[in-house]
């Protein structure tokens, strides 16, 4: 037999109760159970669809599981069979995308996409909640679907272990879960600008709307973008900031917590969007959250007046590389490759910064050769352009002094004489070599640690800590 | 609320606005609030965005190489975004605040 989503929607409210049920008719032994009828009885419904293929109706275990929605005359039984049909495409399985997934899947979002190239590193699991010690090397498209089945048996996962580019974003966007219509929402859960202005693009496109969120150090920014024409990314952010400008989060560090208060926020959003409670949403303003002053600020945003439709994807890195640098990207194709050889958990930020930087002009000396040259008498004047924060937790035994590499000026270091300058992975000291060359230093002086300390800690001294 | 250049009285000759930095501008001032006051450098005595950009960058040195550039920090008055290009006009007691983009995740 079947029931229809109302009276399931009773049966629920029963079921909180604790009144056991028959689910074969409304007989009066439901309302006054005699003692030998204390059971509970096992029913199979058949699940039924309409014509879209949607599903009008829960199970009982559904019933059970998601009672605290179902009480709730905001979601109620509509509302969780809503969320049920729903699909929701996740674009980053890290900071952001872990809690968002968890709670996306607890609260029944029936099918959920997650797309992620990346495999679980230790220095995820600060605050990317959703994988575990346990899932250490192992995809993060996989970590995350075998919590999301541990969390709810019922969701459905689909994975995309690749990058997220303009070459496959209108078909993973648009082929949704089933292969039959676009995703219903998407999630931002992407840690750099090109992902973000690719997302953006994409769904204006396709007319999804995207909840957005960007993270760093204590601060979060929250907005759902391109809800029915409302405002998008591009009306906040219409021209990328300079490469290297802003730190990523491997850069400059990142609260554990802060992606877990933002991504639960994003998935309020999402949740919001699929129960229809469109009144409250954050359509055409920006939350802002200072977690050090613990407030909460909201920005107004406007559709840019002129702002015309995209039409089509483009190359982002080299957008978002500025226009000095489209060249320099179309000559260097190295990027992936140094990143693989060393991944440092930089994210496609970082690797714009060492695109435009002026890696000809100065020297380059590997670790080894490094050692060795010191070893006969080499003795440079050693500048770290990391963090102090960085240098504290572990340092070049001869290092000089300590610069931040967007801070590096030629009056740090010494009139004369060779400097070796280093950073964690390679990358900063190409900027701060380039930097000071801009500023009069002579290339020839200037020696860029390649690989920075991680590939030293990797092929000169095991012993160090890496981060 | 835009750029209003015919003003019927004459305004004051000095404003004093809240300032609000955030992320890199907080790291770059050295301090998450200020109030600020200025005086108009235009001839007719008005007040905007603009020049309360060249003002912070003479005041917060390090914030210099930021707050000029429009891709770097984004200004909002009044917790109203100021849009791209545009120039806003500022009056006393207003609140600004300096909202460089960020991307992590």
């Amino acid at each position: 037999m079947t029931c229809t989503a109302k009276t399931r929607g009773f049966l629920a409210l029963l079921l909180l109760l604790s009144i056991p049920t028959r689910c074969s008719s409304f007989s009066p032994s439901l309302f006054g159970p005699s003692l030998h009828h204390r059971h509970h009885t096992s029913i199979t419904l058949h699940e039924s669809t309409d014509s879209n293929g949607n599903q009008n109706q829960l199970t009982n275990a559904e019933i059970s599981r998601y009672s605290r929605h179902l009480v709730l005359s905001d979601v109620g039984v509509a509302g969780q069979i809503a969320l049920k049909n729903a699909s929701v495409l996740v674009i980053g399985a890290g900071g952001l995308g872990s809690p968002c997934l968890l709670y996306l899947a607890a609260a029944g979002v029936g099918h959920i996409g997650i797309v992620d190239a990346d495999t679980v590193d230790e220095s995820n699991l600060q605050r990317q909640i959703i994988h575990g010690t346990s899932t250490v090397n192992v995809s993060k498209c996989e970590s995350a679907e075998r919590r999301l089945k541990d969390i709810n048996p019922f969701v459905n996962v689909r994975t995309y272990k690749e990058e997220f580019t303009s070459e496959n974003a209108l078909r993973i966007l648009g082929e949704g879960f089933s292969s039959t219509k676009a995703w219903d929402v998407v999630v931002d859960g992407s840690d750099n600008f090109p992902t973000k202005y690719l997302i953006n693009d994409a769904c204006d496109m396709l007319g999804l709307p995207w909840v957005y969120s960007a993270i760093l150090a204590f601060e979060g920014q929250l907005s759902t973008f391109n809800y029915r024409g409302g405002p998008d990314y591009r009306d906040l952010l219409p021209t990328p900031p300079p490469p290297g400008d802003v730190p990523s989060c491997a850069e400059g560090g990142v609260l554990g917590v802060l992606p877990g208060t933002m991504g639960c926020l994003q998935a309020t959003e999402v949740i919001k969007i699929i129960l229809g409670k469109d009144k409250g949403l954050l359509v055409g303003r920006v939350l802002v959250f200072d977690a050090m002053a613990m407030k909460f600020s909201e920005i107004g945003i406007a559709r840019l007046p002129g702002r015309e439709k995209i039409s089509e994807l483009i190359d982002y890195q080299g957008f978002c590389a500025g226009p000095k640098s489209t060249q320099q990207n179309k000559e260097k194709q190295t990027i992936s490759t140094e990143e693989t050889t060393n991944p440092v958990g930089r994210t496609m930020d970082e690797v714009l910064v060492e695109d435009t930087a002026k890696s000809e002009e100065y020297n380059t000396i590997l670790p080894i050769d490094c050692l060795n040259k010191m070893a006969s008498g080499w003795s440079p004047w050693v500048l770290d352009v990391r963090l102090q924060s960085e240098n504290d937790i572990v340092e070049l035994p001869f290092t000089d002094m300590v610069v931040p590499h967007r801070s590096v000026r030629p009056d740090h270091i010494p009139l004369t004489g060779e400097i070796l300058v280093y950073c964690k992975g390679g990358v900063r000291g190409k900027k701060a070599c380039a930097q000071l060359v801009e500023m009069g230093v002579d290339p020839k002086r200037l020696y860029n640690l390649e690989g920075g300390i991680l590939r030293w800690q990797k092929e000169v001294d095991p012993e160090m800590p890496r981060y | 609320m835009t750029l209003n250049p015919a003003s019927p009285r004459p305004p004051p000759s000095t404003i004093t606005i809240e300032v609000l930095f955030f992320a890199s501008a907080r790291e770059a001032a050295g301090v998450p609030s200020t109030s600020l006051s200025f005086e108009s450098t235009d001839n007719d005595g008005s007040f905007n965005t603009k020049m309360l950009r060249t003002k912070l960058a003479s005041n917060y040195p390090k914030l210099a190489a930021l707050v000029q550039d429009e891709e770097s920090i984004t200004l909002a008055v009044n917790e109203e975004y100021v849009p791209y290009g545009e120039n806003w006009e500022l009056k006393d007691g207003d609140t600004v605040a300096l909202i460089p983009p960020i991307s992590g995740g």
